[in-house]
C-alpha cells in the first residue's frame, strides 16, 4: 500500500538483541561471504544513501548490519566488517547502539575514501567488489563512489543479496510477528474507540498512539473519511462516517506488518473472501499473477479497478513492499519462505469492505503469521 | 474540505499559489524558459525540496508528482496514485490528472503532447530527492536536455508568502503547546519512546500532519537522538527537537528540560547558548551573510572558552530552513547566501558543552528589517519537570 512518507522515522529506536542477537548476524554474514566466494568477489560494499532517520530503502544494509539508517558497509572475506557514516561524527555514538558492528567510522566528507583505505589496509588493492544500493544514490554520489573505487571492478550484487534474504529466517519471523502484534493492537484499539463514538480521525490517532506506544519505529495509518477512499491524517476532520475502513502498518526492528479492517464488521465481506481466495493458491512457485487472478475472480466487476488501484499485496519484510507485487500482469514466481501480505479493498458495489492477511509461502500451502508481543 | 482548510485558509492558499506561479513565470521569462516541470518525490524530507508541493500547495501521497507550468497557459498537476485524486480535487487550484506510479512519466508525456508543449524550451526542478531514474528520463521524454530550475523555485520559496506564513504560525503554535503538554505529562520512570509518542499524538490532535522529532534524555548527552527504551530518571536532561508540520510547512523548536531542579551550572551554560541565540537573531538582518550570523552566534560561546566546541562533531549547524520549498538558509560555514526579509528558519546554537553535555536552544524565526524575530510566543527557557 502506498502511504504518506513521514519526514523522519522517529519512533522506538533501540536494537532488540533478544529478537536479533549477534549470532543471527554472524550467520547472515557467513551466508553472504560464501556467496561472494562463489561469485569471485573480494568484498562487498552495501550503501544506503539516506540520512539518519530518513531511512529509505534500508533493507539490504539492515539485513547485514542491523542499522536502518544511512551508511556504507564494507565486508571482506577476512576482516571484520566496517560501517561508515555519511556524517561528521556527532551521530556515531548513537549509531553504535543500533548495530552489532564494532568498527563504525565517520565519513567526514569522504566516506568512500574511508572504504577504499580499509580495502587497502586489508590487502585488497585491486579485483572485483560487489556493490549493493548504488541505484538509490544520486548521480553525483554514484560517480564519486565509482571514481574513488576506480581501482576495483564494481559488480552489482543487489539481486544476489535480495535472493539470499528472500526466505525469512526464524528470527525474522519473530520480528515480523511483533510488528503484526503492534498493528493488530492498534487496529483493535481504534475499532474500540470508533465503536465508542470516536470520529474517523480520532480512530486514526488512536491507532497511531497504540502503535507508537507499542514500540513501532515507523507507523503509517490511512482511513476512510467520508467515502471508501483512504486518506492520510491531515488534521482533525469532524464527523463520523461509517463504515470505517482502516489500514495500519508499522515496523519493529525494521520489519513490517500491516493490518486492514472494516468497522462495523460486515456479515459477509467481499474483501475477506477475496483475500481467502488468494491464500488458497499461495505457495512456493505460484505466480503473483495467478494469485491476483484468484482475488479478481471473487470481486464484482465494479470493485475490480479500485482493488487493483490500492493493490492486492506484495512480498514484505524489511520493506513494506519487498518487490514482488500481487497483480494480474505479474509473471514473478513467489520464492519459498517469502512473506506475503494479501489485501483487498472492495468498493463500488454496495457496502465497502477491507481486509488483509499475512502469510509465509511454503511448498504445500501458505502459513499464517501469528502476532507476537515484544518482551 | 479538510479541517486544515477553512474557507478563509482556502482563499489565502489560492491567492498565494497564483502569486507563486506568477513569480516563477517572471523568472522563466527572464531565463528564456517556456515550460517548467516542477517534480516532487513523495519522500517529503525537509532535508530535500519538493518543487511540485510548492507549486501545487499539495503534499501527494504517491512516489511522484509534477506541476507542468507553461509560460503562457494554465498549469496542470500530475499526481500519483490514482486513488489519491479525490483528496486533491477537494482543494484543487489547477487542472489535475492522476496516474499509477508506473504510468507517471507516460502521463506527463501525454499531457505535454496534448498541450503541444513538447519542443518548448524547458526547465525541470527535480528537488533534491528526485530518483535517478526520473532524472535520467527527462531528456528523452522532452526531446532536449532541460535546464535546471531548482534555484528558480528555491529562490522564490525561501521568501515566505501569506499562505506559507499562515501554516508556519499554526505549526509554531502547535509546537509550543506540544512542549507545554510534555512538561505536564513526562515523568521520571517513563521510557523515552512513550514520552515521544504522547507528544506526537498530542500535536496530531492539534492538526500537525507530520513531525521531525528527536527526543532523548540522559544525565549527560552527547547529542540528541531518536527515542529509545531508556527509562527517564530524576536528574536527566531531556533534549527535544519538536518540529510539527502543517500543510508541509515545518516549524522547529529546540528545548532542553531537566527532570528535577536545574543546577546553577546547567542554568549558566544554557544561558550562554541563549545569549548566542539572541546574538544571532540580532545579526540576522536583510543582506547579512550567513557566515556573519554564524560568527555572531559563536562569539559569546568562544569568549566563554568553548571555541573548539563551536565546530563538528560538537555541533552540526547553527540553523537551517525547514520548508519543502528551499534549502536556504543554512547557517553553517561554507554557505554563502545572505538573509532576506521574510525568510523563515530555525536558529539553534545546539551543542555539546563539556561540563553539562549537549544542550538544545533554538527558535523558529522570521527575518525582519530589525533582525530575526521569534515565531513563538515565548522563547525557550531551560525547562524543568519537578
Amino acid at each position: 500500500m502506498i502511504s504518506m512518507e513521514p519526514v523522519l522515522k522517529r519512533g522506538y529506536t533501540a536494537w532488540d538483541e533478544h529478537v536479533l542477537p549477534l549470532d543471527e548476524y554472524a550467520e547472515r554474514i557467513g551466508t553472504v561471504r560464501a556467496a561472494l566466494s562463489e561469485s569471485g568477489l573480494d568484498g562487498l560494499v552495501v550503501i544506503n544513501y539516506s540520512l539518519l532517520g530518513a531511512m529509505f530503502e534500508y533493507a539490504d544494509l539492515a539485513w547485514l548490519a542491523g542499522l536502518q539508517s544511512g551508511g556504507a558497509l564494507l565486508l571482506t572475506h577476512e576482516s571484520d566488517p566496517m560501517l561508515v557514516s555519511f556524517g561528521g561524527g556527532r551521530e556515531l555514538s548513537f549509531m553504535r547502539t543500533q548495530t552489532w558492528i564494532g568498527h563504525v567510522a565517520a565519513g567526514r566528507g569522504d566516506p568512500f575514501g574511508v572504504l577504499r583505505d580499509r580495502l587497502l589496509a586489508a590487502g585488497i588493492s585491486t579485483g572485483a567488489i560487489g556493490s549493493v544500493g548504488t541505484g538509490g544514490m544520486s548521480a553525483n554520489a554514484a560517480a564519486r563512489l565509482a571514481d574513488t573505487l576506480s581501482a576495483y571492478e564494481l559488480r552489482p550484487f543487489d539481486a544476489e543479496l535480495r535472493a539470499l534474504r528472500a526466505r525469512k529466517r526464524p528470527r525474522e519471523l519473530l520480528a515480523v510477528g511483533i510488528a503484526k502484534g503492534i498493528v493488530d493492537d492498534a487496529v483493535a484499539s481504534a475499532e474500540r474507540a470508533f465503536a465508542d463514538g470516536a470520529d474517523n480521525a480520532a480512530a486514526m490517532l488512536e491507532a497511531e498512539r497504540v502503535a507508537r506506544a507499542g514500540k513501532a519505529r515507523d507507523v503509517r495509518v490511512l482511513a476512510s473519511m467520508n467515502g471508501a477512499d483512504l486518506r492520510p491524517f491531515e488534521g482533525r476532520l469532524a464527523g463520523r462516517h461509517e463504515p470505517l475502513l482502516l489500514w495500519v502498518a508499522a515496523q519493529y526492528q525494521g520489519y513490517w506488518a500491516e493490518a486492514a479492517s472494516t468497522w462495523p464488521r460486515p456479515g459477509s465481506s467481499v474483501a475477506r473472501e477475496s483475500v481467502e481466495a488468494m491464500r488458497s493458491v499461495l505457495r512456493t512457485g505460484a505466480s503473483a499473477g495467478d494469485v491476483a487472478a484468484a482475488a479478481v475472480a471473487m470481486l464484482p466487476d465494479a470493485a475490480v479497478d479500485t482493488a487493483l488501484d490500492y493493490g492486492l499485496g506484495y512480498t514484505t519484510g524489511l520493506a513494506l513492499n519487498e518487490g514482488i507485487r500481487i497483480r494480474p500482469d505479474s509473471d514473478f514466481r513467489l520464492p519459498g519462505g517469502a512473506l506475503v501480505t494479501l489485501r483487498t479493498l472492495a468498493a463500488g458495489h454496495g457496502e465497502p469492505s477491507f481486509a488483509n492477511a499475512l502469510f509465509q509461502v511454503e511448498d504445500d500451502e501458505a502459513h499464517a503469521i501469528d502476532a507476537q508481543r515484544p518482551a | 474540505m479538510t479541517a486544515n482548510l477553512t474557507a478563509a485558509d482556502a482563499a489565502v492558499r489560492r491567492t498565494s499559489l497564483v502569486r507563486r506561479h506568477a513569480a516563477i513565470r517572471r523568472g522563466m521569462q527572464r531565463d528564456g524558459i517556456e515550460l517548467l516541470i516542477a517534480y516532487g518525490s513523495g519522500r517529503h524530507a525537509f532535508t530535500g525540496t519538493n518543487p511540485a508541493w510548492y507549486l501545487a500547495g499539495f503534499k501527494q501521497i504517491g512516489p511522484d508528482a509534477a506541476v507542468i507550468l507553461p509560460l503562457d497557459a494554465d498549469p496542470v498537476l500530475v499526481l500519483t496514485p490514482r486513488w489519491d485524486h479525490a483528496r486533491y480535487r477537494e482543494r484543487a487550484t489547477m487542472e489535475s490528472v492522476a496516474a499509477t506510479p508506473e504510468a507517471f512519466l507516460d502521463t506527463v508525456a501525454g499531457e505535454l503532447r496534448k498541450r503541444a508543449l513538447i519542443g518548448r524550451r524547458t526547465a525541470v526542478a527535480g528537488g533534491q530527492q528526485q530518483p535517478r531514474e526520473i532524472h535520467a528520463a527527462w531528456p528523452a521524454l522532452l526531446g532536449q536536455s532541460p535546464q535546471d530550475a531548482e534555484k528558480l523555485i528555491s529562490d522564490t520559496a525561501k521568501i515566505r508568502d501569506e499562505w506559507s506564513l499562515n501554516c508556519v504560525r499554526r505549526a509554531a503554535d502547535i509546537a509550543e503547546r506540544g512542549y507545554t503538554n510534555l512538561l505536564e505529562t513526562a515523568r521520571p520512570g517513563m521510557p523515552e519512546h512513550l514520552i515521544a509518542a504522547e507528544l506526537e499524538i498530542f500535536m496530531r490532535e492539534l492538526g500537525a500532519e507530520d513531525n521531525f522529532q528527536l527526543l532523548s534524555a540522559s544525565q549527560r548527552n552527547h547529542a540528541g537522538h531518536f527515542p529509545t527504551h531508556r527509562i527517564v530518571a530524576q536528574g536527566d536532561i531531556m533534549l527535544a527537537e519538536i518540529t510539527p508540520a502543517v500543510e508541509g510547512e515545518f516549524v522547529q523548536i529546540c528545548r532542553t528540560t531537566v527532570f528535577g531542579r536545574p543546577s546553577a551550572l546547567q542554568m549558566e551554560k544554557f544561558a550562554l547558548l541563549d545569549t548566542a541565540l539572541q546574538a544571532g537573531m540580532r545579526a540576522a538582518t536583510p543582506g547579512t551573510p550567513v557566515s556573519d550570523i554564524v560568527a555572531a552566534i559563536n562569539e559569546p560561546i568562544a569568549a566563554a572558552g568553548y571555541e573548539r566546541y563551536t565546530k563538528p562533531p560538537y555541533m552540526r549547524t547553527r540553523g537551517h530552513s525547514m520548508g519543502l520549498g528551499s534549502m536556504e538558509p543554512e547557517l553553517a560555514p561554507g554557505h554563502e547566501h545572505s538573509m532576506e526579509t521574510n525568510m523563515v528558519f530555525v536558529m539553534h546554537p545546539n551543542q555539546f558543552i563539556p561540563e553539562t553535555g549537549y544542550l538544545m536552544c533554538g527558535e523558529p524565526v522570521i527575518v525582519t528589517a530589525d533582525g530575526a524575530r521569534a515565531l513563538t510566543r515565548r522563547m525557550g527557557a531551560l525547562g524543568s519537570i519537578i
